[in-house]
């Protein structure tokens, strides 16, 4: 009569158990899509024919496309691993073409970094991301935003008419990196929309100011090599 | 019940099971039956080939009705062609409104007469209303006064993150707006979408997604903070719709530019008014620039419409009523004169080429609207002075009429009466083109009608004469077309032209072709007949055949009752009323073939043909073959004479010398002698 008893309560006792068990790996079930890797939005921006289209289709596919056709707005998505953790990027390659310049607050709102793209070639592109920035801190309404000067071109040295001097001195005077890249020959492609990802990771995990500040000055250092070369 | 006819079964309660029986019935015998069943045979046949014969005969009337048909066809391609560029250019000008211009809007809008502008209106508000019942709590799509919609169609919308398909969707673009609205699934009837929301033209931007995973065909749509994502059934509807989004974009931008401007130029008045108080007319009306009425300042963009509408008349009148009010002293010194003056001549060009296309054959021409149609551009063209070309493209015009007219006669039947056929054609519709030229052109354009007329004419008859006059015709059947045509051209005199020498003229060498191969016909069958004569009299066998004969004669001017032995013999010999016959034949049709300046051929042959016989008689010495020879000496010969000074009023004189070399006594008058002989002959 007592053993039955027992029986019974350790019969319960294990569906309980198994239930529980069940629970736990419902609960990690449903995690599982929940660390989907976070997603990062990344707008292009700059004037017509400086290259944004290049750059991003040499990040997405590794390949550099001569022919040149005016972009309105192209959007893509990539999955890149960053410090070990794989992170969603989505690039919206917007239009340079002043005749959009009335549309663009729209695509702006829906950014969270900005890779502001100029040629070296072409001191109206680099006088243009004067604007270009204005817009964006007008429309995003953060001075902090996740922001990249990036002077493209940098294969066409020869060709050189925006000095390094001048694209320096105004990534310093917005607190901004700079880097300077080649689309053509991917020449620290990788770098540019890596080092904004980073910016927008850290901004989103709260780290960028206070608790990680001795991996800030590496990185400025690490910018900075890369103008160099 | 034994007489099978064509009522019995022409009743329409005809019921052949029930006639069988009873015929079964009323029947003694399989013989009896045997013979109602070929009485029905025989009736089926009869049946079957009168129904051929009516077919055939129907089946002229089937054709033409069937061409006239396609022709109809044709004309109802054209028109429906006609309508649909009429509805694009009405759509270029409704896209036209809807391209932000709000000046032009406000201003058809205000225009009653612009009766376009209120349809494209009501079939915009038509869509719009069929949409909001279509989708369930649909917002009120015409409180905007000139929404328009751009585009719509089915979405699949797509998870931003997860990329997993989330619902249908039906999407409108309005050219300020898009309208989500998700498909209800379980719902038949007019309402088939339920209404989710919408974010105006100016929030949203759309972006084309290259790289979604594995989403293909997917645009995303930007509303902040919202990000919405739809995947298309294919690349093209995918670009359709970035498109039509880049347009509404545009056309807003427009809008608000314009409204801008507009705002900026309602400011600029008001202060220009202020320092110079002339520009303001009503107070102070200023005598040096008169103020253009509205109808004169928009006077070109009228004529546009009024051309694309085609009403030429209307355009003329506007054109000239402008011009004449502009060089009134009152616009004189107006400085938009010369602009205005100027393109009105351009469109006074314009419309020029537009009715020269229309009058041109070779453009599409359609001969069915017939002379008429072409009216009212010589009118217009005359009044331009372009009098000259109107009246070659008329004429080019009616000549392809009357080539169609022609065509149109069916080759059937006998040579004449087709001939006749064509010629009344042809000069009916050259009389419709006279009676149309002298309304429409000045006299002294009428010597450009009688030089085509004849032209025409003279086309007509080198196609008729190859038809007429083949080798081998007989001259019975040439007279016979010749003098319908002939009395058709008399006819046409009446109308004031006349035809007749241009149309005798084209006669001549064929007819006188005719009459030499004729007269070598006749020479040769003689030649052969003569030599191959028995000299015996010919046996018409019964009486009948000698009426027949003697008729035949009469007609020709020969009585010969008297020669006639033992009843149904005839005392002359075959070659002899061959002879006869043909001779007096030639005569007879040639003097109404020829014309007075062929005479001298017709004289020849008769000529040629009497004497070829006459010396062909002088070698035989057989007694009937002389006896024959004085029939034709003595009453063939002065029957020709007589009947040719009774016809044209003068002795044929080659006969005359002929008939005196061999002795024939020509006293007049000739009558009463002709029946001497004949009985002095008998007795």
């Amino acid at each position: 009569m007592f053993s039955a008893l027992t029986y019974q309560l350790s019969t319960t006792f294990l569906e309980e158990q198994k239930k529980c068990e069940g629970l736990v790996a419902a609960a990690n079930m449903s995690k599982k899509p929940a660390t989907q890797p976070t997603l990062h939005k990344v707008i292009m921006v700059g004037s017509g024919g400086v290259g944004k289209s290049a750059l991003t289709l040499q990040f997405m596919y590794d390949e550099f496309v001569e022919d040149y056709e005016p972009t309105k707005a192209d959007s893509y998505r990539k999955k890149v691993v960053l410090d070990g953790e794989e992170v969603q990027i989505d690039i919206l390659d917007t239009a340079g073409q002043e005749d959009y310049a009335a549309i663009r607050d729209n695509y702006f709102r829906s950014g969270e970094g900005f890779l502001c793209v100029f040629s070296i070639t072409e001191p109206e592109s680099f006088d243009a991301t004067q604007e270009f920035r204005e817009q964006i801190l007008r429309v995003k309404n953060d001075e902090n935003i996740p922001f990249l000067l990036v002077g493209n071109k940098s294969d066409l040295a020869d060709k050189r008419r925006v000095p390094l001097d001048a694209c320096r001195e105004r990534a310093q005077h917005w607190q901004v990196p700079y880097v300077e890249t080649s689309a053509k020959t991917r020449d620290n492609v990788d770098k540019a929309f890596l080092t904004l990802i980073r910016q927008m990771s850290w901004l989103k995990q709260g780290l960028a100011a206070a608790e990680e500040p001795p991996d800030q000055p590496s990185r400025r250092c690490a910018v900075r090599c890369c103008t160099i070369c | 019940m034994s007489d099978i006819n064509m009522e019995k079964f022409a009743v329409p309660e005809f019921n052949p099971e029930r006639f069988v029986k009873e015929l079964a019935k009323s029947c003694v015998g399989g013989e009896e039956l045997h013979q109602q069943k070929e009485k029905i045979q025989t009736l089926a046949e009869e049946t079957a080939s009168a129904l051929k014969k009516n077919v055939y005969e129907n089946y002229m009337q089937f054709i033409e009705t069937a061409t006239e048909i396609s022709h109809l066809e044709a004309e109802m391609y054209k028109l429906s062609h006609l309508l649909s560029e009429q509805r694009t250019v009405l759509t270029t000008l409704s896209h036209a409104s809807i391209l932000g211009n709000e000046n032009t809007i406000s201003r058809e809008s205000l225009d009653n007469h612009d009766v376009e502008a209120e349809k494209a209106e009501e079939q915009r508000r038509n869509k719009l209303i069929i949409i909001s019942e279509k989708v369930e709590g649909c917002m009120n799509l015409l409180d905007v006064p000139d929404r328009v919609l751009l585009h719509e169609g089915d979405l699949l919308e797509i998870d931003a993150d997860e990329n997993t398909a989330l619902q249908r969707m039906h999407v409108y673009l309005f050219n300020d707006c898009l309208m989500l609205t998700s498909w209800i699934s379980n719902r038949r009837g007019a309402t088939r979408y339920q209404f989710q929301c919408s974010y105006p033209i100016s929030s949203l931007a759309a972006v084309n997604v290259h790289d979604l995973g594995n989403v293909k065909q997917a645009f995303k749509v930007l509303v902040f903070p919202d990000t919405r994502v739809f995947q298309c059934n294919s690349l093209t509807i995918k670009k359709d719709w970035l498109d039509k989004f880049e347009l509404a974009k545009k056309m807003h931008i427009e809008k608000e530019n314009s409204k801008q401007k507009k705002k900026e130029s309602l400011d600029k008045p008001k202060s220009e008014s202020l320092d110079s108080p002339s520009l303001s007319v009503e107070k102070l009306p200023s005598p040096q620039i008169p103020v253009l009425p509205e109808w004169l300042a928009d006077v070109t963009e009228e004529l546009d419409v009024l051309i694309v509408e085609r009403h030429f008349q209307k355009t003329y009148d506007l054109m000239v009523s402008a011009q004449k009010s502009l060089n009134t002293e009152e616009f004189k010194n107006h400085p938009q004169r010369a602009d205005i003056l100027k393109r009105i001549e351009q469109k006074q060009k314009v419309l020029i080429e537009i009715l020269l296309k229309e009058l041109d054959v070779t453009h599409n021409w359609s001969p069915r609207g017939g002379l008429r149609s072409s009216r009212h551009p010589v009118i217009i063209l005359n009044k331009f002075n372009m009098t000259s070309q109107a009246c070659e493209l008329f004429l080019a015009i009616c000549s392809h009429t009357v080539k169609v007219h022609v065509k149109g006669v069916q080759l059937e039947g006998s040579i004449n009466s087709y001939v006749k056929q064509v010629g009344e054609v042809f000069f009916c519709s050259l009389s419709d083109a006279l009676t149309e030229f002298i309304t429409l052109f000045p006299k002294n354009k009428i010597s450009a009608f009688i030089v085509w007329a004849s032209m025409q004419l003279r086309i007509l008859m080198s196609q008729l004469i190859k038809q007429i006059f083949t080798p081998q015709c007989a001259l019975e059947s040439v007279l016979e077309c010749v003098s319908s045509l002939r009395e058709q051209c008399l006819l046409f005199c009446e109308f004031g032209l006349d035809l007749r020498f241009q149309m005798d003229s084209c006669l001549r060498s064929p007819i006188i072709k005719a009459l030499k191969e004729y007269k070598e016909k006749v020479l040769d069958c003689m030649k052969t007949k003569v030599s191959d004569d028995k000299w015996t009299p010919i046996n018409m066998h019964t009486k009948a055949g000698v009426n027949k004969f003697l008729l035949q004669m009469e007609n020709l001017g020969l009585i010969l009752a008297k020669y006639i032995i033992n009843e149904t013999w005839v005392d002359l010999s075959s070659s002899t009323v061959w002879f006869a016959q043909s001779v007096i034949t030639v005569q007879k049709i040639g003097l109404k073939l020829v014309t007075k300046d062929m005479m001298d051929v017709l004289d020849e042959s008769i000529h040629a043909i009497f004497k070829s016989r006459l010396m062909l008689s002088i070698g035989n010495d057989s007694s009937y073959a002389q006896k024959n020879f004085k029939f034709i000496l003595d009453t063939v010969m002065p029957l020709m004479l007589r009947c040719y000074k009774e016809e044209v009023g003068y002795d044929n004189e080659k006969l005359v010398t002929l008939a005196k070399k061999f002795g024939v006594n020509i006293a007049p008058p000739k009558k009463s002698n002709i029946t001497k002989y004949t009985s002095n002959e008998y007795l």
